[in-house]
């Protein structure tokens, strides 16, 4: 089950103040906190680590139909590579892990969390509505199952997790869907692993 | 403290956060920070340090997981409160 989350960076510089008092210790462990402190680019840092927790949070909330949460620190993230345009890591729930893989730039994180990095993944960022990217969504999926796009629908279900109905029934949820500022990104997993 | 005087307060804290103003006209004891105001999950974050701030009580993060409607906050900050208030 797959999670994804993205971050427009210069709209989070805008409108979230990661140095106010309190910010970092609601979210992050002593563990995660020095790793921003040593970051060279702190920013950046803050806002890879949220991914992160967030693209975690629902690849497992799918992965076990949870109700939503706001518990950040229950995420654990180990990031084991980071290098210019992407980052690698796993972030842990308990015995639970998932893996996730970023993508950097200087405008925009994204990253894709699973349980098993087996899981084949084709991921979309765009500089469009959030509507607009539904409807890319919608029209690829589809596409690969030859089906009128127009019998297809963005739906979420009673936890806020989003799935797509084929004639007003449940019909496939294996992706994840995210927007924030400028960008609207979905990961989708079309192929059965 | 009242219940509508804290939902006056938290009005006042969320505001700026919204971003569903339709929604944030009809704020009341059922409205959901996410689903209704579409505020986003790093001002959730914002939110509860400044409900922290503003009724002068400390929230943990096993209160936390369960702040997801005005319903929910007030019912937080009214049990912080009596802690405080012994």
């Amino acid at each position: 089950m797959i999670g994804n989350d993205v971050v427009d960076l210069k709209a989070a510089a805008a409108e979230s103040d990661w140095s106010r008092k309190g910010f970092l210790e609601k979210v992050f462990s002593e563990e995660e906190r020095e790793l921003i402190c040593a970051a060279a680019d702190q920013h950046q840092m803050v806002w890879l680590l949220w991914s992160m927790k967030e693209a975690a949070y629902k690849a497992r909330q799918r992965h076990f139909n949870l109700p939503r949460r706001l518990n950040w620190q229950l995420l654990h993230c180990n990031l084991e590579e980071i290098s210019t345009g992407k980052a690698s890591g796993v972030v842990k729930v308990g015995a639970e892990k998932y893996f996730t893989a970023s993508g950097i730039t200087s405008e925009n994180i994204h990253t894709t969390a699973r349980p098993n990095s087996k899981i084949p993944l084709e991921n979309f960022i765009f500089e469009t509505s959030s509507a607009a990217a539904k409807n890319k969504l919608l029209q690829q999926t589809a596409d690969f199952h030859f089906l009128p796009v127009a019998d297809l629908h963005f739906r979420k279900d009673l936890h806020g997790v989003p799935y797509i109905s084929y004639k007003n029934a449940e019909f496939f949820n294996r992706f994840s869907f995210s927007d924030h500022g400028r960008y609207s990104a979905f990961s989708l997993s079309l192929r059965i692993s | 403290m009242e219940t509508n005087e804290i939902i006056y307060c938290l009005k006042k804290i969320v505001k700026p956060y919204v971003q569903n103003d339709l929604a944030f006209q009809d704020f009341n004891i059922k409205t959901d920070f996410t689903r209704d105001l579409e505020i986003n999950s790093a001002h959730l974050v914002d939110i509860v340090l400044d409900v922290e701030d503003e009724f002068n009580i400390a929230i943990d993060n096993q209160a936390m997981e369960n702040m997801m409607t005005v319903g929910d906050a007030v019912k937080i900050i009214k049990k912080k409160q009596v802690n405080h208030d012994r």
